[in-house]
């Protein structure tokens, strides 16, 4: 019998082995964040390996530590903001976005006897305010974007206190230091949690669809082989399905991945829908994002950011979705939002 | 004349002995080349005032008359870290020295506001100083480069606050660095040495476009500041205005993972 077990988890593992063997192999690097989830659904429900591509996930402890990853060759492809990539790119850096991760997810907290006068769907209620903020942050960059669309001169109407970690930000706001502060996710929803604080508004509601992390990989390597990480992005945008299809097993996996409490999960993926977990290169949002950095004066410097945006394999993996899927609503729904914002 | 041939001296005594090993402890000396240049005058000052000592380096601070014989020592291992004129050092970049910039340093100011322009317009280059790091032989873990700039920042507060004191504690070792102006920044400015790059005509064809970053290295530089500003509380006005100048990719989601470790 033993004998039996030994050689059935043999042949098991050699035909897994088998399986993964000869496919292209890609390393991939991520930030642990609920909304960087789509990885982790395409590896735990085969996709990657069904689309033909060998996925090794590494995860890193912050966007600088991956990047740095990136660009010495230790990684093929990898999710680290939005800020991060588009500094390493202007500065010299061979990336391309290829495609996305997240968008929105960014939050804006304040304390609970606070919270009436932040009320209303106006940006104006934030005019005079000391808001706490890491600086270079997507939340940083896309609220100052959303000011700046809404007429308010925000270097002149608000002060801004710039903090090193998001965690300090809660903090100042807690502690009544400033009026709010803008985190990410999973922060709001912790500081909710643990220090009865409250989100006053998502920033999405004064500026949707806006860009947080992109997928970015070697520009050298995304030419040679586009067909590599055509299927790479094939997985992802049926991961992306199955997100939006299957919210209780995905909050599962999310959950395994990143070891975060499965309500605070569930609760922003799926209750608040604070961020959506989409893989468009959305390229429209990735120009504004820069703009908005150079508006806020953190570049001086000119650079035709748009040359590192791909959004053709993006578009042609997503066809091939589609082809095998033409009726499938989620698909189609995923082609109108690529036409739109790229 | 009597002051370089001392310089040249103990350079010369330095070079002689050998090369610092690459895992080097913070207990054996972290050696630092200078020039008579008031643009070095926070790493002397950050001597004077015992800061390397008070975050753990004990560092000897070599004198040279030449800043070709730093670069030289700094790439054969006879140096951890150098104060360096500015073109010297991109010069020798773009020639292939295993150098990297981790902090800003100080330059003379412009006597009129001509010269000023003139370089932002990408024009003749004024002279200045960085802190370079060696890559080679003589090159020292990441944990130590961010001590040695965390002294940096500390030096650039104290002049800042106490500029009569902090002058006079280096007068010695740098005279009339205070008559002389000297415009003093810790910062490594990515983007000042890339206007200088292009105003050199360094960036040749067929180099790749990063290949000025990658000798660049702002990690350093925004690590120390953070772990200043988190240790003061982010109040010092001094530290949160080179905080507002500097670009440093933010530390994303798991806040501070690394540190901890």
């Amino acid at each position: 019998m033993k004998k039996l077990v030994v050689s059935i988890l043999f042949l098991t593992t050699l035909a897994g082995s088998a399986f993964g063997a000869g496919l292209p192999k890609l390393r991939v690097g991520y930030v642990p964040e609920p909304a960087h989830g789509l990885y982790f659904v395409a590896k735990e429900k085969g996709y990657f390996k069904e689309e033909g591509v060998d996925v090794d996930l590494y995860q890193f402890g912050s966007a600088a530590e991956g990047l740095a990853a990136l660009k010495a060759e230790k990684l093929d492809v990898g999710t680290f903001g939005t800020t991060a990539p588009l500094l390493f790119t202007s500065k010299g850096s061979e990336f391309t976005f290829i495609g996305g991760m997240m968008i929105g997810g960014q939050a804006i907290i304040t304390r609970p006897e606070r919270l009436a006068e932040l009320n209303g769907k106006n940006l104006k209620v934030y005019k005079g305010k000391k808001i706490g903020l890491v600086k270079l942050s997507t939340g940083d960059v896309i609220f100052k974007g959303a000011l700046k669309k809404a007429g308010i001169d925000y270097k002149k109407d608000l002060n801004f206190v710039e903090f090193g970690t998001v965690a300090a930000v809660v903090e100042a706001v807690k502690k009544g230091a400033v009026d709010a502060g803008l985190v990410y996710p999973p922060h709001f929803s912790l500081a909710e949690k643990n220090h009865g604080l409250k989100v006053a508004h998502y920033i999405e509601e004064f500026y949707p669809d806006y860009t947080c992390c992109r997928i970015v990989a070697h520009t050298r390597q995304v030419n040679a082989d586009p067909e590599t990480y055509k299927k790479f992005l094939a997985a992802l945008i049926r991961a992306y399905k199955f997100y939006k299809t299957n919210p209780d097993e995905t909050v599962k996996i999310y959950t395994k991945a990143l070891k975060i409490d499965e309500d605070i999960i569930r609760n922003e993926t799926y209750v608040k829908r604070v961020a959506d977990s989409n893989p468009d290169p959305l390229r429209k949002g990735i120009l504004d994002f820069w703009q908005h950095i150079r508006d806020a004066g953190y570049i001086a410097t000119e650079y035709p950011i748009d040359k590192h945006i791909n959004t053709a394999i993006y578009k042609q993996a997503l066809d091939r979705v589609i082809k095998k899927n033409p009726k499938d609503k989620t698909y189609q729904a995923m082609l109108s939002f690529y036409k739109k914002n790229n | 004349m009597k002051r370089y041939s001392a310089a040249m001296l103990i350079a010369l005594f330095v070079l002689t002995i050998a090369p610092l090993n690459g895992q080097a402890k913070t207990s054996r000396p972290v050696r630092i080349g200078y020039l008579d240049h008031p643009g070095a005058s926070l790493v002397v000052l950050a001597e004077v005032a015992g800061l390397y000592k008070s975050n753990g380096l004990e560092a000897a601070l070599v004198p040279f008359g030449d800043g070709a014989q730093v670069l030289a020592a700094l790439e054969t291992g006879h140096l951890a870290f150098g104060a360096v004129p500015v073109e010297q050092t991109l010069g020798r970049i773009g020639a292939g020295g295993g150098l990297n910039i981790i902090a800003g340093g100080g330059r003379l100011e412009h006597d009129d506001m001509v010269g000023e322009l003139d370089e932002e317009d990408g024009g003749e280059p004024n002279s200045g100083i960085v802190i370079v790091a060696a890559t080679g032989p003589g090159a020292l873990d990441k944990e130590i480069q961010v001590r040695l700039v965390t002294a940096l920042i500390q030096a650039y507060q104290c002049l800042k606050k106490d500029p009569l004191k902090a002058w006079r504690q280096i007068v010695e070792l740098v005279p009339d660095a205070d008559q002389r102006h000297p415009h003093l920044d810790p910062d490594p400015d990515f983007w000042r040495l890339k206007r200088l790059w292009t105003a050199l005509g360094l960036q040749k064809e067929g180099m790749k476009r990063d290949f000025l970053s990658s000798h660049v290295n702002e990690e350093i530089y925004c690590d120390a500041l953070d772990d200043l500003l988190d240790a003061d509380g982010r109040k010092d006005p001094v530290l949160l205005k080179l905080n507002s100048r500097a670009v440093c990719v933010p530390d994303c989601c798991p806040t501070k993972r690394k540190k901890q470790q």
